[in-house]
């Protein structure tokens, strides 16, 4: 469907991830809000996204995985530019994004997208689905109405939704139905890039699995580069090609899938990974966990050095005075830790 | 004889034309200290049979319409409201998925601690506070004391699960309903919660029936599961046999949708085709059928029934409802030799 990237994407794709070239480079990148205190009349600055480094290469799905609250939404709001980031620096395809004029900026747009997690609230419930679908081309091109509609359709064919539902309305519709509109949406402008966010959250698992097959052949077809901010891991490694650990507004791991999940470095990732559920009851009463202690502090007042030293059972000194900075190894797996785990022997998730 | 013993429970709602039944003849057991989860998706029933068991389907919204709940022998669906009120207490307590629908904002944690405490075990203040101490504690929340005046919304949802498994066992019931109760946490307060559930459940020898739709959870929690799909019971066998030999078309779409951080990555989901469907719109045959790749015309005609599966015909722990596993009507069987192809973790 899309000329401008498949060819791009075509010959890089037999590329390992990090070796692809880069489409998006995010550095220092940092959000604040301004946030209410009780009994005070000044606000309070909320640091929701402080300092992210990303790189996301052509043709690549890079996962976003941390707890509720780390970050990963503002962060992809902001990469957009649905938000204004407070410090830092996007550049998308080269372009600097940050500092870019109105118009360039909505030029630009098209060519970033973003499907959200919640295909209830993100569809406007009086306009048909062949209208919601459209209405992304009224915005961004110039296609004559008889055009519009036939990408619409075009589109709707291919995440899977009946063209019967062209006049239909988004209540009617079940919830991967639903979802499957807000992925057409994302998709009717041919962009090169997209943001999801948690695009299979709020499903039941029957429907999840379609729609994550859905991406996944969506992706493949289009060549298309994304972000996918999850928060099953399991969902995110079956999908991601290299994968972003966040911890209260800071990335404390990059690296790809299998590295990542197998020899993960940073504390803060075992723990999340053994976390995780097994589906299979003789693998989960042979399996050891590390149970994190309490909860994840305040973004109003985080722990100073490594956010992470309040749970973390390595922590030393150095961790309350100096901030771990995300450093690269040779096998581009990068870890903000001042004590990783040795890249030694496989340790599988959970053990 | 078992500690909760359901039977044949069925559970209608108001809906816009007429009624909906969401529970529809179901049947199941937990015995004393078992662990036993009820597992579905989004809308199948499981809330509304717990709800139905505590007794909280009332009119005008729903009705349990048939069934017995028998508690210790006792047949909850008969009882006057003052016994009931007395078994609620110390003999079933239910935790909820979100705490902050079933604790009082404006009271502090303390105050409905102790105010259950006193109500439920005739304590005095004094002895209801020191006790509700010792629970937090239980619970592992640090700074009891002091946290006993925090209100509910000063604590985290993690902290608040806690306070309702506190609040659970504060009249040291024989049955905990667990409806689920990390749905809405992240994954690591999720293990957090669930050790300490089990734990203290293990400690205690209460028994959990634990509601959820997560299969890697209930892998890691419960000795036997129920599957039910559009109101029904579909599949039910100890844990490992259910995971591992799983027999009802149902059952082998669900473990195929999950990926699973513990194998290779690689290949599609398969996932299950279509939605369940709608509660006033049932199909006439298996309810499964519209999304079963094996459904051949018995299925599509006449509903089948929870019965024990072939080769195990008198072990009434180990059922399923589809044609696949039983006699048709005709008589013979049905042949679904094919359905190991799509099996995901077949023992040899
Ligand atoms: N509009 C806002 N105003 C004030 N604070 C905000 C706003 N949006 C987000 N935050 C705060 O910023 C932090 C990061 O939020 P964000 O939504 O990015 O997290 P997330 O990782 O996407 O979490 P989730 O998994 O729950 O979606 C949180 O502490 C959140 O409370
Ligand atoms: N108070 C009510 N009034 C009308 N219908 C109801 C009511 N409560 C539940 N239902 C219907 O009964 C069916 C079963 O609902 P129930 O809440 O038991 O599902 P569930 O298995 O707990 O799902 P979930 O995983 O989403 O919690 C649903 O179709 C629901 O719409
Ligand atoms: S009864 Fe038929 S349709 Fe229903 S699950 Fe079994 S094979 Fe599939
Ligand atoms: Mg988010
Ligand atoms: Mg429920």
């Amino acid at each position: 469907m899309s000329e401008p990237t498949s060819a791009a994407a075509g010959a890089v794709a037999v590329a390992p991830p990090q070796d692809r070239p880069v489409l998006l480079r995010v550095r220092d990148l940092a959000v604040d809000f301004k946030v209410p205190v009780k009994g005070s009349l000044r606000a309070a600055r909320l640091r929701a996204v402080a300092g992210v480094d990303l790189d996301v290469h052509r043709g690549e799905i890079l996962g976003v995985v941390g707890e509720s609250g780390c970050g990963k939404s503002t962060t992809g709001r902001a990469i957009l530019q649905l938000l204004k980031p407070s410090e830092g620096t996007v550049a998308f395809d080269g372009v600097e994004l940050t500092t870019l004029a109105r118009g360039r900026m909505r030029a630009m747009r098209r060519r970033m997208q973003m499907i959200f997690q919640d295909p209830y609230a993100s569809l406007n419930p009086r306009m048909t689905i062949g209208e919601l679908i459209e209405e992304p081309l009224l915005v961004h091109s110039d296609a004559t109405a008889r055009e519009r509609r036939a990408k619409a359709l075009e589109t709707m064919r291919l995440v899977g939704v009946s063209p019967h539902w062209h006049e239909r309305y988004p209540h009617e519709l079940s919830g991967g139905q639903r979802q499957r509109v807000g992925i057409a949406r994302a998709l009717v402008s041919n962009p090169e890039f997209i943001v999801a966010d948690e695009p299979v959250s709020a499903l039941d698992v029957s429907i999840q699995a379609q729609i994550v097959n859905l991406l996944e052949s969506l992706q493949e077809e289009l060549g298309l580069t994304m972000m996918f901010i999850g928060h099953d891991l399991a969902v995110v490694r079956h999908l991601c090609d290299r994968i972003a650990v966040m911890y209260l507004g800071t990335v404390v791991e990059i690296g790809d899938c299998e590295s990542l999940y197998t020899r993960p470095r940073h504390p803060y990732t075992q723990a999340l990974l053994s976390a995780v559920p097994i589906p299979d009851p003789l693998v989960e009463a042979e399996r050891r966990r590390r149970i994190l202690k309490g909860d994840v502090p305040s973004p109003l007042n985080p722990p100073t050095g490594c956010r992470f030293r309040t749970r973390c059972w390595k922590a030393q000194e150095i961790c309350g005075t100096q901030v771990p900075a995300l450093t690269a190894e040779s096998t581009g797996h990068q870890v903000a830790c001042h004590f990783p785990e040795e890249p030694g022997p496989e340790s599988p998730a959970g053990t | 004889m078992a500690l909760l013993d359901v039977r044949d429970l069925r559970t209608e709602f108001r809906a816009a034309r007429g009624s909906v039944t969401a529970v529809d003849g179901v049947s199941f057991s937990v015995d004393a200290g078992e662990m036993v989860a009820l597992v579905g998706e989004s809308g199948c029933g499981k809330s509304a049979t717990a709800q139905s068991i505590m007794g909280l389907v009332v009119p005008p919204a729903g009705r349990v319409t048939g069934g017995q709940v028998l508690f210790q022998g006792q047949d909850l669906l008969t009882m006057k409201p003052r016994e009931l009120r007395a078994v609620r207490g110390k003999g079933i307590a239910m935790i909820f998925q979100d705490p902050m629908t079933s604790l009082n904002p404006v009271l502090t944690i303390g105050k409905q601690l102790t105010e259950s405490l006193r109500l439920h075990l005739g304590l005095g203040n004094r002895a209801a506070r020191a006790r509700a101490v010792e629970l937090l504690e239980t619970v592992r929340i640090p700074a009891p004391e002091t946290r006993l005046g925090s209100y509910p919304h000063q604590f985290s949802g993690g902290m608040r699960q806690r306070v309702m498994i506190a609040m659970a066992l504060s009249c040291e019931p024989r049955l905990i309903l667990a409806d689920e109760i990390t749905t809405a946490l992240d994954v690591t307060i999720q293990a957090q919660i669930l050790e300490l559930l089990r734990d203290l459940a293990g400690e205690t020898g209460t028994a959990v029936l634990f509601i959820t739709h997560d299969l890697g959870v209930v892998a890691g929690m419960a000795e036997r599961v129920n599957v039910m799909y559009a109101g029904q019971i579909v599949e039910r066998a100890d844990t490992v046999d259910l995971f591992h030999r799983p027999q009802m078309p149902y059952t082998w779409g669900l473990l195929g949708s999950v990926p699973r951080l513990d194998q290779a990555r690689g290949g599609r989901l398969r996932p299950i085709a279509g939605q369940p469907p709608e509660l006033s719109d049932m199909p006439p045959g298996c309810r499964f059928s519209p999304r079963c790749v094996h459904a051949q015309d018995v299925c599509r005609r006449s509903p089948p029934t929870l019965t024990p599966v072939r080769g195990a015909d008198d072990d009434p722990s180990r059922l399923t409802r589809c044609w696949g596993m039983q006699a048709v009507p005709e008589g013979g069987w049905l042949s679904l030799d094919d359905r190991y192809a799509d099996q995901p973790t077949e023992e040899k």
